[in-house]
């Protein structure tokens, strides 16, 4: 039954995905909650792909100076985008690392995202 | 798809001076979100520490107020009492008090205040009828508080995690339930008047067992109101329109949101779980 649900997809800046949390795929509802961890830093909780009851996966991305309002924005946006696949961030192999992200915001400035489990 | 909520912080918190009239109740995680770091009193701008303290006056009486206090006006009227150092050192009901920070530490979440009889200049004796109001100090510098982005500060939440809203006692006789109503960044112009506060919990975003929570401060006697705005806001539908995520409080920016509007938010706090 097609489920007509967006999916985020993210890779951790390395072009061969071959160990885990160096890429993630989630449904968009899987978005608990977002928070500045830092100037530049801002955590975006996702439930964990573990179905573990706590522990959720953490996606910190870094982004230019006192954004953090613009990126969490950005990812709303993201997550409410019709999809079906919504590439965040990628890496593919042989080129260069970019964030799709920032093509909601040109504020932003996402250099990096890293997703830990 | 999911509608997303995001909470700027402002802390707010009032009690009653009670029997340890010289101290405030204790801030806490609680009540205040991120409590403000010990200080020992010295010279300190409002700016710097992050956050601002009032005392309302409930008995008049003389030898009270310190001559620094009495000069810079009442807080929210500006009015600098006329007349000799007695005059001037007697204070008369809902007079408006700013404290500064001269004679005023905090250890532990507690402010105490110097007394007028041991510094005539800053003190001032506190009444067990008064009343404190503390709260965040727009345009703070305090990094720990609000200028550097932290757990915390801020949070941006899913609706579909909403656990409910619950009313928050404030109405005993160790809580007060009183805020400074309108007036400029400062207060001045403003009013005092009653508030309620509603607790608003969400699974946690970590995933752990223990809520997310968020602790408004709004006008007295809109629970309800605030009920219906998260409603709103669950089943809103910016989650089709692109416009990413509603902002339901961001005090400390001196805008107001068309909720801080419409319910008389003066302040927020939250406990998110550490990821």
């Amino acid at each position: 039954m097609n489920q007509n649900k967006n999916f985020l997809y993210s890779a951790n800046g390395d072009d061969a995905i071959d160990a885990t949390m160096e890429a993630l795929m989630f449904p968009a509802t899987a978005i608990t909650g977002m928070f500045g961890a830092s100037a530049t830093t801002t955590n975006v909780s996702i439930q964990a792909t573990t179905g573990a009851g706590d522990n959720n996966h953490q996606m910190l991305i870094t982004h230019a100076s006192l954004k953090n309002k613009e990126v969490m924005n950005a990812v709303v946006k993201l997550a409410n985008s019709s999809g079906p696949f919504t590439v965040v961030s990628e890496f593919p192999v042989g080129g260069p690392e970019i964030f799709p992200i920032n093509n909601l915001d040109g504020t932003i400035l996402v250099t990096n995202i890293a997703i830990t489990a | 798809m999911d509608n997303y909520v995001y909470f700027g912080k402002r802390s707010h918190f009032s009690c009653l001076a009670n029997s340890s009239v010289q101290a405030s109740d204790a801030l806490t995680a609680a009540n205040f979100g991120i409590v403000p770091a010990d200080f020992t009193a010295a010279t300190a701008t409002e700016f710097a520490q992050g956050y601002e303290i009032f005392i309302q006056t409930k008995e008049a009486n003389a030898s009270t107020r310190g001559t620094a206090l009495t000069a810079l006006g009442d807080a929210l009227t500006g009015v600098v009492k006329a007349g000799n150092a007695g005059a001037k050192a007697t204070t008369i009901i809902d007079d408006v008090t700013r404290l500064k920070f001269d004679t005023v530490g905090m250890s532990s979440g507690a402010l105490t205040v110097a007394n007028f009889g041991a510094d005539g200049t800053d003190g001032y004796l506190v009444d067990a009828a008064d009343r404190w109001i503390i709260r965040e100090k727009i345009g703070s510098t305090n990094d720990a508080l609000s200028d550097v982005p932290a757990i915390n500060q801020a949070v941006c939440l899913n609706m579909a995690n909403f656990i409910g809203a619950d009313p928050v006692d404030t109405a005993t006789a160790a809580t007060v339930g009183i805020g400074i109503i309108g007036g400029d960044a400062n207060g001045l112009g403003g009013t005092i008047a009653d508030i309620d506060q509603t607790l608003l919990s969400f699974k946690a975003v970590t995933g752990t067992a223990t809520d997310d929570t968020i602790l408004l401060t709004h006008r007295s006697g809109a629970y309800k109101e605030v009920c219906q705005a998260m409603e709103e806001m669950a089943n809103g539908m910016y989650h089709r329109k692109s416009k990413g995520y509603y902002t339901f409080t961001d005090l400390m920016s001196g805008k107001k949101t068309i909720w801080e509007d419409r319910l008389g938010i003066i302040g927020c706090s939250m406990i998110v779980q550490a990821v």
